[in-house]
């Protein structure tokens, strides 16, 4: 009973403190943690759209048609293909890099939200 | 793996606690146990005492609390602001906006940071170079001094049932005030998990019986309040655990590899399991079942993640390949069913898959799968369709259709000129569209089939001119028998090459039907002990020899599922009993328990069998022992059930009594097998009993053998038989087997062979008129008189020699009484009794007892006194039902009701 006391008093300080804490961990630990799941998902999206796949395969033709007008259809719809998965690929990292501004300017955000609540209200 | 072997290091500073004081141990800075294994510094870095399992608990509890709290606040929030938003209040919404984003970045850094880090047991590597092989630590200094990726923290490996399994074996060993963690607390604490409790049901064991049982093993004398400390024994178990995780190329490491390596080391555990009549073996095998369900689980997950990018259609992801409309029309695409999770999964066979691949990655254009029927050839072709589909195959199966060609949609309804029109069609879309791997199943049967006439071309050869261009990459398959006979010596043989797929070993059939149990079960709603499926692998094995594992015990599992489900309805559990009974149903042999009436039986079996021989006492004792042993399965298994030579004068009831063996042990007299050795006087007979070269079902013994294989061998007059005849009777009785002329093995342990013989009987009729005794006689005629007939390897092989004495005058009487019951039984069936004086039988005995021939001329006699006399009666209509046939010393009359 006292171990449990103890042990749950024990866990409400730490998790009090770690909460108390968060934006220290936001702009550390967290950053890291960012950079990574970035990284893992820019490397994901990457290998899904097979962008250097088609990068690799630009002057194979499509479908085996290996005649002249084959080969120069099969290097525009690849060329095609690249930028189009290129795009999705930017517009992706976009995305990306839209949550990592987010996640940086949350805090900031927020105290300016606060910020201007406070004013209104007194105001 | 010896787990006491391994090489531990526990810090001395914290003895393993990896705390001193409250503070992290200085010397292994928490790390507390360690191990060098598999390139890197293996380490325990996990708190395990009363405190910090408390709080861990509470500090779960909390995390819950706070997410809850930081949700509602979300909620509460938005909702809030809604209502102020609708209701014009919006000097409210920044101070509410900013609080509410405050709680949303909370909650998000609280969700990542008690999310704990799953890393994996160390992958094997095959190709390890010396340079790749890191620093190395044994001690703490050493390990303190490696670069995170030069060490790994195990307990990230563990799966969070084992973590909570490992502290409630704490709270276990507390409770009972054991000093020590040890493996009982461990194994009690496996039990309590939902998945292990399955795996006790299966065993048919209650998790509650096993814990009582395993409970004064668990208490302990230590005084209250005392923490249980984790000792190097314990630790070395938990350390096993990760080491069987790692050599079963687990990734993570589960209950079910601790509960195995505690199974291996505790013996109070094994006695444990062994009264409840669960071995060693069978309870490895039955962690097995728990493994495989996970792997299976797992390999699923893989193929999903594995196939997300691949496409479903017919091209490949660099759209290189071109459609295939007519290979599509006369074949079935092997990936696409896979991608929609149609195939039976692979269950073993990594070695079979390594060979394939590594085949294919030699240059070679074809392989050819060898096995017989039954082995599981389609399912790794499967297995291979599972691997591509996951993209877990070599770069020669990448991103490639496994496509499976129909032979008989292919050729059906064609001409010959037609058919190999449309064989190269089918070909030429291989070629053209370069990411097809062809699968060709049974391709015997596309040998042997022209095309045309005169110079025109066989399919195999057209396939064979084909394969040998080299753009055709190629996975047939056949079975050994055919592949002997018709594809060895072909071209096409030539250009495969050959992996053997062998019959599965016992424990790996159990793991196949463990994973497929799940299907039966589902489809008829019962549940499979472990013991049904251990029992269907066994008894197939041993008696069901014209098919093969794991499909013949596949199918009897499946049978079984379907009749316990009709008889005993849904919910209920498949037992080994009820796999016996289908067995015993499909072979007719008694495989099933020994039931109280039939042990009745068995322990009187010699008056049993005395109601049909007379006399030959130790001849009858001596097989009823033997057929008590066999049914008491005390026979090795490798050797037929018994193996007996009767010898003696003609009419003494030899055949009789092997007639009486029939019937009694194998329910009929039917069930035997009778050969007059006396057929078989030259050398050349051998085929006549084997079979021809290579002519299916021509041997007498052999064929009479393997339909019926479990019945009596009758080899009469065995010493008329040629000398190479019976040395085939060499190998039968002692091994039990017999390799027919198309190379089957047929097998003999569930036959009892006896042999007779009249061989000596004029000198044991000589020396018994001397007064010679009968043990003296035998003694002789087997050293002596039978040395000419018989060589004596040839005599040692019986189990025993039994010599039938000749009958006494008593005896014939008796004999005499038996073949007139006989005749009663027959006119009993028309309603008409019969009765024989005792003098009339004492006259029949007497008139037709020949010392040199037994009861033979009896059998005349009575056919010529007795029934010559009721035939003429029954004809003469002179007698009616429910008269009464009288033989007296007159004659025979009839006495009207």
């Amino acid at each position: 009973m006292i171990r449990g006391a103890t042990v749950t008093s024990r866990a409400f300080l730490t998790q009090g403190f770690e909460t108390l804490t968060t934006p220290l961990w936001w702009y550390s630990f967290g950053i890291v943690w960012l950079l990574g799941a970035v990284k893992n998902s820019a490397v994901a999206t990457w290998e899904h759209l097979g962008v250097g796949l088609w990068a690799r395969n630009l002057f194979v033709p499509m479908y085996g048609q290996s005649d002249i007008w084959g080969r120069i259809i099969s290097f525009i719809v690849r060329f095609v293909n690249v930028i189009f998965r290129l795009i999705g690929m930017a517009l992706w990292m976009v995305v990306l890099m839209a949550c990592a501004i987010v996640w940086c300017a949350g805090p900031l955000a927020a105290l300016v939200l606060l910020y201007v609540g406070v004013v209104r209200l007194v105001a | 793996m010896d787990v006491h072997s391994l090489p531990i290091i526990v810090c001395e500073s914290c003895q393993g606690a990896g705390a001193v004081q409250g503070g992290a141990c200085r010397t292994c800075g928490g790390a507390a146990v360690g191990m060098q294994s598999h390139g890197r510094f293996l380490f325990w870095e996990r708190l395990v005492n009363g405190t910090e399992i408390a709080y861990r608990q509470s500090s779960e509890s909390v995390h819950r609390l706070f997410v809850m709290i930081f949700g509602t606040i979300l909620v509460f929030g938005i909702a809030g602001a809604g209502l102020l938003f609708f209701q014009n209040q919006t000097k409210f919404l920044p101070l509410i906006g900013g609080v509410w984003l405050i709680f949303l970045m909370l909650l998000v850094a609280r969700m990542i940071r008690h999310t704990s880090v799953q890393t994996e047991v160390i992958p094997h590597t095959y190709l390890q170079s010396d340079s790749s092989v890191g620093p190395t630590a044994t001690s703490w200094s050493e390990a303190r001094r490696l670069s995170g990726a030069a060490k790994q923290n195990i307990t990230t490996a563990f799966s969070a049932d084992l973590l909570h399994a490992i502290e409630r074996a704490f709270l276990i060993a507390e409770q009972n005030h054991s000093a020590f963690v040890t493996s009982s607390h461990l194994f009690a604490a496996i039990l309590e998990n939902h998945r292990m409790e399955t795996l006790s049901m299966r065993l048919l064991i209650r998790p509650k019986d096993f814990l009582q049982a395993l409970q004064p093993h668990l208490v302990g004398a230590a005084p209250k309040d005392t923490e249980p400390q984790i000792p190097r024994e314990t630790w070395q178990l938990l350390f096993g655990a990760y080491e069987i995780a790692w050599e079963s190329h687990e990734p993570v490491v589960d209950i079910a590899d601790l509960a195995a390596v505690i199974i291996s080391v505790d013996e109070s555990i094994q006695t444990i399991y062994d009264d409840f009549e669960v071995s060693q073996e069978k309870f490895a095998n039955a962690l097995q079942w728990e493994r495989v369900r996970s792997r299976m689980q797992r390999a699923r997950a893989a193929r999903v993640s594995g196939s997300r990018g691949r496409g479903k259609g017919d091209t490949n992801r660099s759209m290189t390949a071109l459609a295939t409309p007519f290979l599509n029309s006369v074949s079935s695409d092997l990936t696409k069913a896979s991608w929609y999770g149609h195939l039976e999964p692979m269950v073993g066979r990594g070695a079979e898959l390594e060979s394939i691949f590594r085949v294919l990655q030699s240059g070679a254009h074809g392989v050819l799968l060898v096995g017989n029927p039954g082995v599981g050839r389609r399912t790794i072709v499967n297995g291979i369709a599972e691997l591509m589909v996951a993209e877990l195959v070599p770069p020669e199966l990448a991103d490639k259709r496994l496509m499976e060609l129909d032979v008989a949609r292919l050729l059906s309804g064609a001409s010959a000129a037609e058919a190999e029109d449309r064989l190269l069609e089918a070909l030429y879309d291989i070629a053209r569209a370069g990411n097809i791997v062809l699968v060709i199943p049974n391709i015997e049967k596309m040998i042997g089939i022209s095309m045309g006439t005169g110079q025109s071309m066989d399919v195999a050869g057209v396939l064979a001119n084909e394969l040998s261009k080299g753009y055709l990459l190629c996975i047939a398959t056949t079975t050994t028998e055919s592949f002997n006979k018709v594809i060895a010596n072909q071209a096409l043989g030539a250009l495969f090459q050959k992996v053997v797929v062998d019959e599965m070993d016992v424990n790996t059939a159990i793991q196949v039907l463990e994973a497929k149990s799940n299907q039966f079960e589902y489809q008829h709603d019962v549940w499979f002990s472990y013991e049904a499926l251990d029992r269907a692998v066994e008894l197939s094995n041993r008696y069901l020899h014209d098919d093969y594992l794991p499909k013949k015990a596949i199918q009897i599992a499946s049978e079984a599922a379907l009749y316990v489900r009709n008889r005993r309805g849904k919910n209920q559990f498949v037992t080994a009993e009820d796999v016996s009974a289908i067995v015993a149903e499909k072979t007719k042999i008694p495989v099933t328990a020994v039931s109280e009436n039939e042990s009745e039986k068995l322990m009187r079996l010699e008056s049993a069998m005395h109601e049909r021989v007379i006399g030959q006492e130790e001849a009858v004792t001596v097989v009823a022992n033997a057929l008590r042993r066999a049914r008491a399965e005390l026979q090795s298994g490798k050797r037929p059930l018994a193996n007996f030579l009767f010898l003696g004068p003609t009419g003494v009831g030899k055949t009789e009594l092997a007639k009486t063996i029939a019937d009694v042990y194998f329910g009929d007299e039917a069930q035997m097998i009778r050969l007059d050795m006396s057929e078989y006087q030259d050398t050349n007979s051998i085929y006549r009993l084997i079979g021809r070269p290579g002519e299916q079902g021509t041997g007498m013994l052999t064929e009479q053998v393997r339909q019926k294989p479990f019945s009596l061998l009758l080899l009469d007059e065995l010493e008329k038989a040629d000398a190479n005849v019976l040395n085939i009777f060499l190998q039968v009785m002692d091994d039990g087997r017999l390799t027919d002329s198309v190379g089957r093995v047929i097998d003999f342990t569930n036959i009892i062979l006896i042999a007779t013989s009249n061989a000596g009987t004029r000198y044991v009729q000589d020396e018994i008129a001397r007064g010679t005794s009968m043990d003296h006689i035998k003694n002789a005629l087997i050293h002596q008189e039978l040395k000419d007939q018989f060589r004596p390897e040839f005599l040692n092989r019986f189990d025993a020699i039994v010599l039938f004495q000749p009958l006494t005058q008593a005896q014939i009487v008796s004999v005499a009484r038996l073949m007139v019951l006989g005749v009663a039984k027959k006119l009993s069936e028309r309603g008409i009794g019969l009765r024989v004086t005792d003098e009339a039988l004492a006259n029949l005995a007497e008139a037709g007892y020949d010392p040199a021939f037994g009861v033979r001329p009896l059998r005349r006699v009575i056919q010529d006194k007795v029934e010559n006399a009721i035939a003429g009666l029954l004809l003469e209509n002179k007698v009616q039902r429910k008269d009464t046939i009288v033989v007296s010393e007159t004659g025979v009359t009839v006495e009207k009701t």
